[in-house]
């Protein structure tokens, strides 16, 4: 029997419909259900970027010129992303060497209405420049995947980034890890594959990294981490971390471990079957980079474990009181 | 001599060209003044991608801020750094009389000149040859770069991949 996690909107649906005694003859059946729900609810955004995002759309065309064609692919609370072949900069010459087929990321923070247009300005000014900055360091650590900056307007509140992953085989959706995951527990394709404890494992590193160099993502979930599929190996997957738009440098344990926490309650509510497993070898992952580092990194992966077991406990926020 | 437009700035020309074994830096550093393109120090430049990049974050700053130099030429050496120290950057990117090779770029709002490539040789006593990243990487001081792109973590960004592993 399928384990369902009350906390997602469409199990809670189940639920009641379960408790009304409404027969579901099989398992199969409620899984195509979710399953139909879920394709609802991806149209449902769909449809939500676009409405919501015409007037916004305009003003980057505005911005961009005729001249670099835009896709929309993803829209947050605070910045909208776009896709284009166009480079900023680098002359057709040059370019062509590259790589031909080459896509670029824009992401754009769009002018809040709410807000004093002063401080608006200078808040998306300060948020870009400091996105743009993590990411030039976090570029520079070694084995550590981050995308490339390619160019920065931090007035207009636009970053270049390069492309990273691909469309998964079968229509299972944009290589990130939880459609990866999907796609391993679905077709009768068995959860607990090598590849996805390898791929499971090179994600706990890359994490490991991250916090090692005390650097935090600020809100890593599953689909915060693209998979890139090694050119030479079609299972050998390289996780990448994105959007640090709330990442920052800390050294304090606390947000470390709530770094660890937010992944894993991501896990267990999209892939609530396997993620004992799951959320074991990423941890084991992120353990093996500490324990690299000798007897300084495995004291601090014992400190930073132990306040991961107790956020765990308590959840995200530090004081639930007042 | 490399010809472009940047896509997002269609008003603007972008001509560059890279010339080698110059003879006659004494003469321009005296008349840098005048000059109305920017002339880069190679020395520090291992990639197209690092002129172009200051190229584009010279016209974004133009068109939708302000420069902080006096002109859209000078404001070119002070983008290819994030350093926002004007000398320092002059110093780091500019001309000095002992130097052999160099980028020329010039920027042009709403205008079109046939000559310029006449008009560069016509300046620079020197080989022209062309402006892609094997001939700058062989041209450039490694030494250099190593020692500068430790205090200067941005122009890694911008180099190409192999290039940037090369500092991690």
């Amino acid at each position: 029997m399928m384990f369902l996690n009350p906390a997602l909107p469409g199990n809670r649906w189940a639920l009641q419909m379960k408790e009304k005694k409404i027969s579901i003859r099989s398992n199969k059946l409620l899984i195509k259900l979710l399953r139909t729900l879920k394709e609802a609810q991806a149209i449902i955004t769909n449809i939500t970027i676009s409405k919501m995002s015409v007037e916004l759309v305009e003003l980057v065309n505005q911005y961009l010129t005729p001249n670099v064609p835009i896709s929309p692919i993803a829209q947050g609370a605070e910045a909208i992303v776009f896709t284009t072949h166009v480079h900023p900069y680098l002359p057709n010459e040059i370019t062509k060497d590259i790589d031909t087929n080459k896509k670029y990321i824009i992401k754009f923070r769009p002018p809040k209405k709410y807000r004093h247009p002063v401080i608006d300005k200078s808040l998306t000014k300060h948020r870009t420049l400091s996105e743009a900055r993590i990411l030039s360091k976090l570029f520079q650590i070694e084995g550590l995947k981050v995308p490339r900056l390619i160019a920065m307007d931090a007035v207009n509140g636009y970053l270049w980034m390069e492309f990273l992953g691909e469309d998964l085989p079968n229509n299972k959706g944009f290589s990130n890890l939880k459609n990866f995951l999907w796609m391993y527990s679905s077709d009768g394709r068995d959860p607990y594959d090598k590849v996805v404890k390898e791929t499971l494992f090179k994600v706990g590193e890359q994490i490991g990294l991250l916090h090692w160099n005390d650097y935090c993502h600020g809100d890593l979930t599953s689909s915060n981490i693209v998979l890139v599929r090694d050119s030479n190996d079609i299972d050998n997957w390289i996780p990448h971390l994105i959007d640090f738009g709330l990442g920052s440098t800390s050294n304090m344990v606390e947000d470390k471990g709530v770094d660890l926490y937010v992944l894993e309650r991501a896990i267990i509510s999209t892939h609530s079957s396997y993620s004992d497993k799951y959320n074991e070898w990423l941890v084991k992952g992120f353990s093996s980079v500490y324990e690299k580092q000798g007897k300084n990194g495995s004291k601090k992966l014992g400190e930073l474990l132990g306040r991961f077991e107790e956020v765990r406990l308590r959840g995200r926020k530090r004081s639930m009181l007042g | 001599m490399l010809v472009s437009k940047l896509p997002q700035f269609p008003d603007f020309t972008i001509s560059a060209s890279l010339f080698s074994n110059i003879e006659n830096g004494e003469d321009l550093v005296k008349d840098i003044a005048n000059i109305p393109y920017s002339l880069i120090d190679t020395t520090l430049i291992c990639s197209v991608e690092q002129i172009y990049s200051a190229i584009y974050r010279v016209l974004v700053e133009y068109k939708f801020n302000r420069i902080k130099t006096k002109s859209i030429n000078s404001e070119l050496l002070l983008c290819l750094s994030q350093n926002s120290n004007i000398t320092q950057n002059f110093k780091k990117f500019g001309i000095n009389a002992n130097t052999k090779n160099l980028v020329i770029v010039s920027i042009l709002e709403n205008q079109i000149n046939n000559d310029l490539n006449k008009e560069f040789n016509a300046l620079l006593k020197g080989e022209e040859i062309e402006l892609n990243n094997e001939n700058l990487q062989k041209i450039c001081d490694m030494k250099a770069i190593r020692k500068i792109l430790t205090s200067n973590l941005m122009m890694i960004q911008i180099l190409p991949r192999p290039l940037s592993m090369l500092f991690s």
